[in-house]
């Protein structure tokens, strides 16, 4: 066996590969399966590869400038991440808003708009789309002095600026 | 003696552990949260929709198997094919992203954006991974494996 060459050792390196892969994908879908925490196998991800984020007519903020405002008292910041991550840790006083509850929420988000908070939109971070959407649909709807942070949660997150929530 | 050094079945094990440690850890790490492995998989812009939630299920268990088979010391070889192809994967993806400027989470042992996003450094630390994948194929001998000790068992006079 040490004897092999290189061109052994890879060949029996593939055989064995599909032997393991195989079995990890096993596992993997019974665990699957089995986990109250399992995710479909298509997800639905709004987000999709190469997604170019309209920030038409949307007026984009910097985190610092949302730091600003949020030390001013007057942002009001909206999660449009999953519940699950948000629920982990999100910035000041955040609600959490996921696309699909955005049109049953605008109510209570221009209310607060109406007394003069600015609404600040974010996801992920740079590149996530659902921050502008989010914005736009708001906007499309008459709420006020929206603005989608460009940058997202990651930067804010960088800039060391305080999060609410359990963390990690 | 140089060349001894760097073909050295001993080297080879040490990276063995070290990957199987790697593995078991970062693997266990994402399938105990497959949704936010999932948006780190988005994150990363690189697989289209319909390949992010099976890779998302699937990879940390093939990650835990690896690691396990690594440290145990079972299909040494097709444990270093394996990871050598996922570093390089990952490595792809890790440059394509640096290269773009876009700001995405590691999602490598943790799913959490929290781990702070990749740079130069998560490139070369996947380069180094690489070369110890490799490493371990070619130059391993089966030292300290579950294969020679049943070998070993097996070869014992009674």
């Amino acid at each position: 066996m040490d004897g092999d060459s290189g061109l052994q050792r890879l060949r029996k390196g593939v055989y064995q590969s599909i032997i393991l892969v195989v079995f990890g994908v096993v596992i993997g879908a019974g665990f699957n399966t089995l986990n109250p925490q399992g995710i479909p196998w298509v997800g639905e991800w709004p987000q999709e590869a190469g997604a170019v984020i309209s920030y038409d007519g949307l007026q984009p903020i910097s985190v610092e400038e949302a730091k600003m405002f949020h030390e001013a008292g007057v942002a009001l910041f909206l999660d449009v991440r999953g519940y699950d991550a948000s629920q982990r840790s999100h910035l000041p006083g955040a609600r959490n808003i996921p696309m699909e509850e955005a049109e049953n929420r605008i109510s209570e988000i221009r209310e607060m708009a109406d007394a003069g908070m600015i609404v600040i939109t974010y996801c992920h971070g740079v590149g996530c789309a659902l921050a502008a959407r989010l914005a736009q649909v708001l906007k499309a709807h008459g709420v006020p002095s929206v603005r989608p942070l460009v940058s997202g949660w990651s930067d804010w997150v960088n800039a060391g600026y305080p999060v609410e929530g359990g963390g990690a | 003696m140089m060349r001894r050094m760097v073909t050295s079945p001993v080297a080879a094990l040490v990276f063995r552990l070290i990957l199987g440690v790697i593995f078991i850890y970062s693997g266990i790490m994402k399938a105990a949260d497959p949704m936010g492995f999932a948006q780190s998989i988005v994150n990363y812009r690189i697989l289209p929709d319909v390949m992010i939630n099976p890779s998302a299920i699937l990879l940390p268990w093939v990650e835990i198997i690896i690691g396990g088979s690594f440290l145990l010391g079972i299909l040494i070889r097709g444990c270093a094919l394996v990871s050598a192809v996922l570093f390089a994967i990952f490595g792809c993806a890790l440059t394509a992203n640096v290269v773009r400027g876009f700001d995405v989470a590691c999602g490598c042992f943790s799913t959490s954006v929290e781990a702070g996003s990749i740079n130069e450094f998560y490139i070369l630390r996947d380069i180094v991974l690489l070369a110890m994948a490799v490493h371990i194929l070619f130059y391993e001998n089966g030292l300290a494996s579950v294969r020679l000790l049943y070998q070993k068992i097996l070869n014992q006079p009674d």
